[in-house]
């Protein structure tokens, strides 16, 4: 079962693998590895049992947000905790991240969008009810925490009720492309500790309204900007994604400093557009894995002063995602399209249909941001 | 951030978001493409009885400040066309570093005369966002105030001490090699004015260093193309010099955002024009537009430059080459080694007879084929009724090349000292 702590963490044993860890101050997710006397002794610090943190290394990663600074918080690769040690050779029971796609509208139409086909075969936003029951699905599966995602979040009528939903039940994080959030938006994220991920894909306004074309805003990239400024002024914690695709591949170091610049960005995810049997037109845009891996994510990384944690999605586990669609049912991506988790329940799939269907160690590393550069590229 | 070594000394690092050619100038006093001491050490060692050395294409001004700091005290003329180029120069000429020294503390005294912004970022599809345009015109008006009082040419002077700042209030982003500068992106303003000071620093730093190395400042500074540049009765008995190479590489857009500042300045009239008003020697800018002309081979003079551009215009692997040969490459290769003879040709007007001088090129490759550079150029001086011979030879590879990853006969690279001499 999944806890809030009294620090405000999101906490889930797992039989695997021990102490899972959701923090909304800074949208990372953590794994503890521990022997039962340390691992009691780390509950009882994330429950105000004791002050005294397991060790600086929980300190300073597990303890941002509630008991350490976080802009003082150094990313070093993984959020794989350990005073052993021991790197993680078994996958989840259960999924720790639900992308739920709560509505099909969008103001922008993204030339990658991952989920048009969505999008496009429901326009009708689900009724009251089945979000209801959606969510309900969603928490028995007990993620530690779930992306509200779309389309545009923002543009879902059902947006308020599903967060007062899931609100203490697990964490919440909201995919955004700003351009819809006001401050009534930043104060309901700050009043239910909400994470909000903003895509900026170029720091060229032109090339970015390329990349994230909207019929409504000439400035996409500047939309971004005032989003990633309201969070920041309201201390709401805020992360940035980006679509690697041929046309910003070459970018990439620079919108790396000026997030560094920008200041209070937690988290940068890079995510590799894949290419999507049902999209042959995302062929074009597709990026120079080989190149990517080889020369600019070694430079993204090492160049970094760690302020942000870095990470790389890699686009050779598609499969490592779980997606539920607006009314409800459970998916995830395989060879470039969206295929049921479990075809005999996809509005509830059992267990085993997780275990069988879904990349657990990519899922895992996906989140835990473990493995830098997929083995493939290594030593190419 | 900008970061404090073991020598107390301010490095600038990419978080200052400074301009990376000017972060490297002001970090270690050179850049891209400039000259090595190590390189011209042999040669000025050769000039005893020379007093002056002329640099046509001065670049960075690197043989200025090798020669002010070196035991043989020779003065030098430095040439050069592009203007954030020979504005660094200035800010380096050993006569004015105590000076520039001065107007930097002065502006650190001034902090509080700074411009301020509400703003904290924005993103522009311009080389500068109004609001930048606005700050560094109140910027230059805080330090025209300070030159005023310390140089006889303040506008001048204004705009050599704040050009390598510039970029850091311009929306543009670093392409993933030096030279390469696209317009429009985001502009951050928090924390400007701490990497304003970090500048200084770096600055005060690097002029310092200068200073204390100096040994002689008898330098002349011209801006102007080698080209078409008249020197009046002007003779020079040696000259040391390397053109640019032809990799693809313009150091007028590796520069962009300076020049659109000095653009922007000239329109404002904070300083008399001298805005690039020609494309530079070996820019990939071909296409045509109003005052240029595209070239060809028949445009060259050179029988080993033509027979390079013979190969090139047949060279038909693919129908794709043939295309990109005849677009791009031959008109290339044509205006740099046409490039090439009209400034040597310029130049040669003004050497006189115990003239001794050394050129150092770079044999590249293009089509997997050696672009016969050194030989050209050896050609070219002959036909001006020089004597040209090879003094030394270095193999190099990855020397500017676009693609860093290039391996074999593609990433080969020979760079040639050519004595030239009457």
């Amino acid at each position: 079962m999944i806890s809030k702590t009294k620090s405000g963490l999101f906490i889930r044993e797992d039989k695997n693998l021990g102490l899972m860890v959701y923090s909304p101050y800074t949208g990372l997710f953590f794994c503890c590895v521990e022997e039962e006397k340390e691992m009691k002794h780390l509950l009882f610090w994330l429950n105000g049992k004791t002050k005294e943190p397991l060790s600086d290394k929980y300190l300073q990663s597990i303890g941002a947000g509630w008991c350490y600074p976080r802009d003082k918080v150094r990313h070093h690769g993984t959020y794989v905790l350990s005073t052993k040690n021991e790197g993680i050779q078994r996958w989840p029971e259960k999924p720790l991240l639900v992308n739920w796609i709560i509505t099909g509208q969008c103001n922008y139409h993204c030339i990658y969008c991952y989920a048009q086909d969505l999008m496009h075969q429901h326009q009708k936003e689900p009724e009251k009810g089945l979000v209801l029951q959606t969510a309900e699905n969603i928490l028995s599966y007990s993620p530690l925490a779930v992306v509200l995602t779309g389309g545009e979040p923002l543009c879902s009528p059902n947006l308020d009720v599903v967060i007062k939903t899931l609100h203490n039940k697990t964490g919440i994080i909201i995919d955004t492309n700003g351009s819809l959030v006001s401050k009534n938006h930043v104060d309901l994220f700050k009043k239910y500790n909400i994470f909000v991920r903003v895509s900026l894909d170029s720091e060229q306004p032109r090339k970015n309204q390329i990349l994230r074309p909207s019929r409504n805003e000439k400035n996409t990239l500047e939309k971004a900007l005032h989003c990633i400024k309201l969070c920041n002024d309201a201390d709401v914690p805020v992360g940035v994604q980006t679509v690697i695709t041929r046309k910003n591949m070459s970018d990439v170091i620079s919108i790396r400093d000026t997030l560094h610049r920008i200041g209070g960005v937690k988290i940068w995810r890079l995510l590799l557009l894949t290419e999507h049997s049902a999209f042959p037109s995302y062929k074009q845009w597709k990026p120079n894995e080989k190149r990517f891996y080889q020369k600019i994510a070694k430079e993204v990384k090492s160049g970094s002063d760690n302020t942000m944690s870095i990470q790389i999605v890699h686009s050779n586990a598609p499969d490592a995602v779980i997606l539920v669609s607006q009314n409800g049912h459970f998916m995830t991506e395989k060879e470039g399209g969206k295929i049921p988790i479990d075809k005999n329940s996809s509005y509830k799939p059992s267990l085993q249909s997780f275990k069988d269907v879904i990349d657990r160690a990519a899922h895992l590393n996906r989140y835990l941001n473990s493995t830098d550069i997929p083995a493939t590229y290594i030593g190419k | 951030m900008g970061v404090v070594n073991a020598r107390n000394k301010t490095i600038l690092n990419s978080a200052t978001l400074i301009h990376g050619v000017y972060r490297s100038l002001l970090n270690t006093g050179r850049t891209y493409a400039a000259f090595r001491p190590e390189q011209l050490k042999p040669l000025i060692e050769r000039f005893k009885d020379h007093k002056e050395i002329f640099d046509p294409m001065a670049g960075y001004g690197c043989l200025m400040t090798y020669c002010s700091q070196s035991v043989y005290g020779k003065k030098t003329f430095n040439l050069e066309c592009n203007p954030p180029s020979y504005y660094w120069q200035v800010l380096i000429h050993p006569e004015n570093i105590a000076r520039f020294i001065q107007l930097s503390k002065s502006m650190l005294s001034k902090k509080k005369k700074w411009p301020r912004l509400k703003l904290d970022a924005c993103a522009s599809n311009d080389w500068f966002p109004e609001s930048s345009l606005h700050l560094l015109g109140k910027l230059w008006a805080v330090c025209l105030e300070s030159t005023k009082l310390i140089f006889e040419d303040p506008s001048k002077m204004t705009l050599a001490f704040l050009l390598p700042f510039v970029g850091r209030l311009g929306s543009f982003v670093q392409g993933n090699v030096v030279t390469h500068i696209k317009q429009g992106g985001i502009c951050i303003y928090s924390g400007w004015d701490d990497d304003f000071e970090k500048y200084i620093n770096a600055l005060i730093n690097r002029l310092s260093d200068n200073l204390a190395k100096c040994k002689q400042g008898k330098h002349t500074l011209v801006l102007g193309d080698a080209r078409t540049y008249k020197l009046g009765n002007k003779k020079f008995t040696a000259m040391v010099t390397s053109p640019p190479y032809p990799n693809g590489r313009d150091y007028s857009k590796m520069f962009a955002i300076e020049n659109a500042f000095i653009n922007w300045s000239v329109s404002k009239n904070y300083i008399e024009d001298v805005s690039l008003k020609t494309r530079l020697i070996g820019s990939p800018i071909v296409s045509e537009s109003e005052g240029y002309r595209k070239k060809t081979p028949d445009d060259v003079k050179s029988t080993k430059a033509k027979e390079f551009l013979k190969f090139i215009s047949e060279f038909n692997k693919t129908e794709r080459a043939i295309n990109d040969n005849r677009v791009y490459y031959v008109p290339y290769y044509s205006d740099y080694f046409y490039g090439l003879e009209k400034a040597f040709e310029n130049i040669s007007q003004y050497l006189n007879d115990e003239f001794e001088g050394y050129i150092v090129v770079v044999n590249n490759t293009a089509r997997k084929k050696v672009i016969p550079v050194a030989e050209a150029v050896m050609e070219m001086w002959n036909n001006l009724n020089f004597n040209a011979e090879i003094d030394g030879i270095k193999e190099l590879s990855h020397v500017g090349g676009i693609n860093p990853r290039v391996k074999g006969l593609n990433a080969r690279h020979v760079e040639y000292t050519i004595k030239i001499f009457r």
